[in-house]
């Protein structure tokens, strides 16, 4: 009786453990309810915002933005956590102060116009600018993040006033960065950047009050594998990375062109590989759709060019590869040149969704995840995307304005922008071709990343790399004390796409796929499912066919040898 | 697109190839066990039936003595024994020599018929023989074969141990199977027919086709189905498809042994073998038309098979070789991949291995010379049926589309004086 109480106990136990760990640590299971009230540019949500609205994302999916000209009381009404993010000079209307002072949650306020925010902001004033080179967090003084020269807003807190981290130009220059008084808090930058995310994303969690245990979610992307990729290295890499049982992803495009005769490829082309990526799905990997072709225009490499942006104009893809986009005097107002464009894009992203995910599910490959390719996409095909994955990896394209305003979270988020998809985010880059330093460049952001209390550890891995450098680098990762390797496959990830449903849980890939419908669709993937079925049973059949021979061999023998026998008898007989 | 097609080629033809290891199975396991089943029925003969022996004889003048003297020589009780020879028009001797074997051997008796009724070839000619016969079970034997003595013994012995037996088939062998390569490699394709394809099928499915001779069927059948038809070519096969739509079985029975001339030309072979595959798409077509009329659905296996012999198998090896060839002097974007070559051998040595097996349960075939034809038998023999496939489908394709008239071509014999010593083997 006293052995299974202790039974029980134990396995209880052992769950609670275990559930926690589970989770993918973006905010989960929390009533944070969050405004970000804005001073911006242009008055609208921008890439400060968005930015902002990535690292509040780690601790809730409700966040609200509201532009200072915009927000009236009832907005903060069920909101537990206000920030006041002033990126610009701004004069506040007056309402914002009584509302800041009457607000019974938490106050977190970002960069200029603060003195404008009424009483709670009364125990420091701002006096200028200053240059800094160094981050420090005062709750962990023996590490320090060095940064290129950068401005900060010199603040003259209040005897009271805790600091919270501190930037410093010198040993002498010290400027106090975040600061809080009571459960008032502000930050002394007018820009959130790498690696100030480091430092403010720490400090979110005493803002939360989020004491998330100091364990370092991981992943390892092996990314752009394509048709063209090689099955053998893929297996060699599949196979260590087995062997040190990590659990990684897959970036995995469908489409491959070959720049030298433009010859489009599939993936069902190449069965060998696709039973390798069926083999690594089984053993550890989960498949990341990495777009359908990787590529825009028919003429780029597959897998380098981008597949979701038109980079040539900068912007959204509104047209159809290798023709012009339509001006809005073709269309009667601007409005409804826009819906087009909007419409168009939309069209665009989702038939590509489809297909790939389509064409990856027949060939039994389950996407758990999306990646823009490049990681450029706009705020509306994020939403588009959300319409169809839970999970996004990689980094995120915070404007519409400019490609490359791209950042990313230090730890797992959910941004409001992502619509309730959840960011994988990625966090010390890639290993560089042909680089002496790439391993040891990754595993010192890898170090900046521990600062954050759990700090994502997240890179990617070019496979044509080989298996060597791979080994080196996941050598070195695993030094990592509290390293936890994600597996997505052990997330609530969902996809959905035309007569495909994707759902995982527990380690568990669930898929429900309308055949009938989809090769209705597409009679190519019906052919190609065909061929590889016939293609997998070759290889039966020569086995088959082996088999017999030798059974037929030995049946000879036996024949032969009976016959013999008999006539050894007969001869025997006779001569006796 | 190419791919795909040789793919669903590839398929094809392995199912064909996975269908003969399943026959050669059956077949192995037959040999195994079908002389403990001879001596238990040998233990179990209620009386013996009365026999007529059916022998449709066209100009057979160099052949027919041998036959009748194996008659002669047959071990049945005289008095339950009729040998009918149909002289069917002769203009040779064959009608002299069958008189003087009357004279001889009252049992054998000779019907000399002449046009109209006569001259109309091997099925109206057995069934005018059988107006004639007398006995209960009738038995066939073409004008060129040499039965063993108790050929007739087991062939009444089967149809009396096998209620639910309508026919019962026998084994025959070559006489003159070392006159040289090509009745070498008939030698080698018939023992292979027989132990595959007859033993195998009956082993599997209670399913064996009648050969055209050596075999014994109940008269009450004969009577019930109005004897042979007439317009078939391969009235055998045809035959056995009726009979198994009454219900019943062909037993096949190795016991029962009968020798058999083989051409020895291959002008003589390539027009034996082309009745026989007229004859033969001509019941595929008879049958797969009547196929949703037949009673018994079972026989559908075997039209399935012969469909697929006739019509897939050989179609997608005339495809499969030509896009062989083809892709010597064009980019056929054929990506089969390395396993095309395993899959060649692996084939290769599925043919050799089935047909060793098939001489193995043969006393004294199993020879070094025999191996050797096997493995030139599939580059030469095998791939000749394919040009006589096309050229026999194009003839009876004519032949419907011009409504012409079906004309029995008869097997040119050979004189077998200068082959001593056949029968050791």
């Amino acid at each position: 009786m006293r052995y299974n109480t202790i039974v029980r106990i134990a396995i209880l136990s052992t769950l609670l453990f275990i559930l926690p760990c589970s989770s993918l640590y973006a905010g989960e299971l929390n009533n944070h309810h969050v405004l970000v009230i804005y001073s911006s540019d242009s008055g609208e949500i921008d890439e400060h915002m968005r930015l902002l609205d990535l690292m509040i994302g780690h601790f809730t999916e409700n966040i609200m933005f509201k532009s200072v000209t915009e927000v009236e009381k009832a907005d903060l009404a069920d909101k537990t956590h206000v920030f006041y993010y002033g990126q610009v000079h701004d004069k506040l209307p007056a309402t914002i102060a009584p509302l800041i002072t009457s607000f019974p949650g938490t106050v977190i306020a970002l960069g200029l116009n603060s003195e404008q925010l009424g009483e709670r902001y009364s125990f420091f004033t701002v006096k200028g600018n200053a240059e800094y080179n160094k981050i420090e967090l005062t709750s962990n003084e023996e590490q320090s993040l060095s940064v290129y020269p950068r401005s900060v807003l010199v603040t003259s807190p209040k005897d009271d006033v805790e600091v919270l981290a501190n930037v410093t130009n010198s040993p002498t220059e010290s400027y106090p960065l975040f600061i809080k008084n009571q459960d008032n808090y502000y930050f002394a930058s007018t820009a959130l950047h790498d690696p100030l995310t480091i430092a403010f994303g720490d400090i979110l969690h005493d803002v939360f009050q989020e004491e998330h245990e100091a364990v370092h979610p991981a992943y390892l992307r092996l990314e752009d594998v394509s048709p063209d990729s090689d099955p053998e290295q893929l297996m060699a890499i599949a196979k260590e990375l087995k062997e040190r049982d990590i659990p990684y992803m897959i970036a995995l495009i469908s489409v491959f062109t070959d720049p030298k005769n433009n010859k489009t490829y599939h993936l069902y082309d190449f069965p060998e590989l696709v039973k390798v990526l069926q083999y690594m799905q089984a053993n550890g990997a989960s498949i990341v759709m990495h777009g359908y072709t990787h590529q825009f225009q028919k003429e780029a490499v597959s897998g380098e060019g981008f597949e979701f942006w038109d980079v040539d104009n900068d912007m959204p893809v509104y047209r159809e590869p290798g023709e012009k986009m339509k001006e809005e005097k073709e269309f009667p107002s601007a409005e409804a040149h826009q819906a087009y464009l909007t419409n168009f894009e939309k069209n665009y992203i989702q038939n590509r969704i489809n297909l790939g995910v389509q064409e990856l599910a027949n060939n039994g490959l389950y996407p758990l995840a999306f990646e823009a390719p490049h990681y450029t996409i706009s705020q509306n095909g994020y939403r588009i995307v959300s319409e169809h994955f839970s999970h996004y990896a990689g980094q995120v394209q915070l404007s519409d304005k400019d490609w490359k305003i791209m950042s990313t979270s230090p730890y797992m988020s959910s941004p409001s922008f992502f619509h309730g998809m959840q960011l994988l985010t990625e966090t010390l880059g890639y290993v560089i071709p042909n680089s002496a330093n790439a391993i040891d460049n990754i595993m010192l952001e890898a170090e900046k990343q521990q600062m954050v209390r759990d700090g994502a550890i997240t890179a990617f891995y070019h496979p044509f790399l080989g298996v060597e450098q791979l080994s080196v680098l996941l050598d070195e990762l695993e030094k990592i004390p509290n390293l936890d390797w994600i597996d997505l496959k052990q997330s609530d990830a969902k996809v959905e796409a035309n007569n495909v449903t994707i759902t995982s849980e527990n380690g568990v890939i669930q898929k429900e796929i309308d055949y009938v419908n989809m090769y209705r669709e597409h009679p190519a993937l019906l052919t190609a499912k065909l061929k590889n079925m016939v293609h997998a049973s070759l290889w039966a059949f020569v086995s088959i066919g082996v088999g017999a021979i030798l059974l037929f061999s030995f049946y000879i023998f036996k024949v032969v040898h009976r016959r013999n026998s008999r006539r050894g008898r007969r001869y025997l007989r006779r001569v006796a | 697109m190419t791919t795909v097609f040789i793919l669903v080629l590839l398929l094809i033809i392995w199912s064909m190839l996975f269908y003969h290891i399943f026959l050669m199975q059956g077949g192995y396991w037959l040999y195994s066990s079908y002389q403990k089943k001879a001596e238990k029925w040998q233990r179990n003969i209620p009386y013996y039936p009365t026999v007529s022996v059916l022998i449709p004889a066209h100009n057979e003048e160099v052949v027919i003595e041998d036959t009748l003297e194996a008659m002669s020589n047959l071990r049945y009780p005289i008095d339950k024994l009729q040998v009918l020879v149909i002289n069917d028009n002769s203009s040779d001797r064959t009608g002299e020599i069958c008189e003087a074997y009357h004279n001889r051997f009252p049992y054998i008796q000779v019907i000399h018929t002449k046009p109209p009724l006569g001259g109309k070839g091997k099925s109206a000619a057995l069934n005018n023989g059988l107006q004639y016969a007398t006995g209960e079970i009738i038995c066939v034997y073409d004008a060129d074969n040499t039965p063993e003595p108790d050929a007739i013994f087991w062939l009444v012995l089967g149809l009396m141990n096998d209620r639910k037996a309508g026919a019962v088939v026998g084994k025959f062998r070559v006489l003159n199977a070392s006159k040289n390569l090509l009745t070498r490699l008939i030698n080698i394709e018939t023992l292979t027919f027989q132990w595959l394809a007859q033993a195998g099928r009956w082993f599997w499915f209670k399913l064996s086709t009648i050969p055209g001779t050596n075999f014994a069927i109940r008269r009450s059948i004969l009577d019930e189905l109005g004897g042979w038809d007439e317009g078939a070519l391969s009235e055998d096969t045809e035959l056995s498809f009726r009979i198994y739509d009454l219900g019943y079985h062909i037993r096949f029975f190795p016991n029962a042994i009968t020798w058999e001339q083989e051409p020895e030309t291959m002008k003589v072979w390539w027009r034996q073998r082309t009745r026989w595959a007229r004859g033969n798409l001509y019941v595929i077509a008879k049958f797969f038309l009547h196929f949703f009329k037949m009673k018994h659905k079972r026989i559908g296996l075997d039209l399935l098979y012969f469909m697929f012999t006739y019509v897939f198998f050989f179609g997608v090896t005339i495809i499969s070789q030509g896009l062989f060839i083809a892709s010597f002097f064009t980019n056929l974007d054929i990506s089969v991949g390395f396993v095309s070559l395993p899959l060649l051998i692996v084939g290769f040595l599925l043919f050799v291995i089935e047909e060793l097996l098939a001489l193995s349960f043969e006393k004294g075939q199993l020879t070094a010379k025999n191996i050797a034809t096997v493995c030139l038998m599939y580059f030469t023999y095998s791939q000749l049926w394919i040009f006589l496939v096309i050229y026999a489908g194009c003839l009876e394709l004519k032949r419907v589309i011009l409504k012409q008239e079906v004309t029995w071509y008869k097997t040119k014999r050979f004189n077998q004086k200068d082959q001593p010593g056949q029968r050791s083997a």
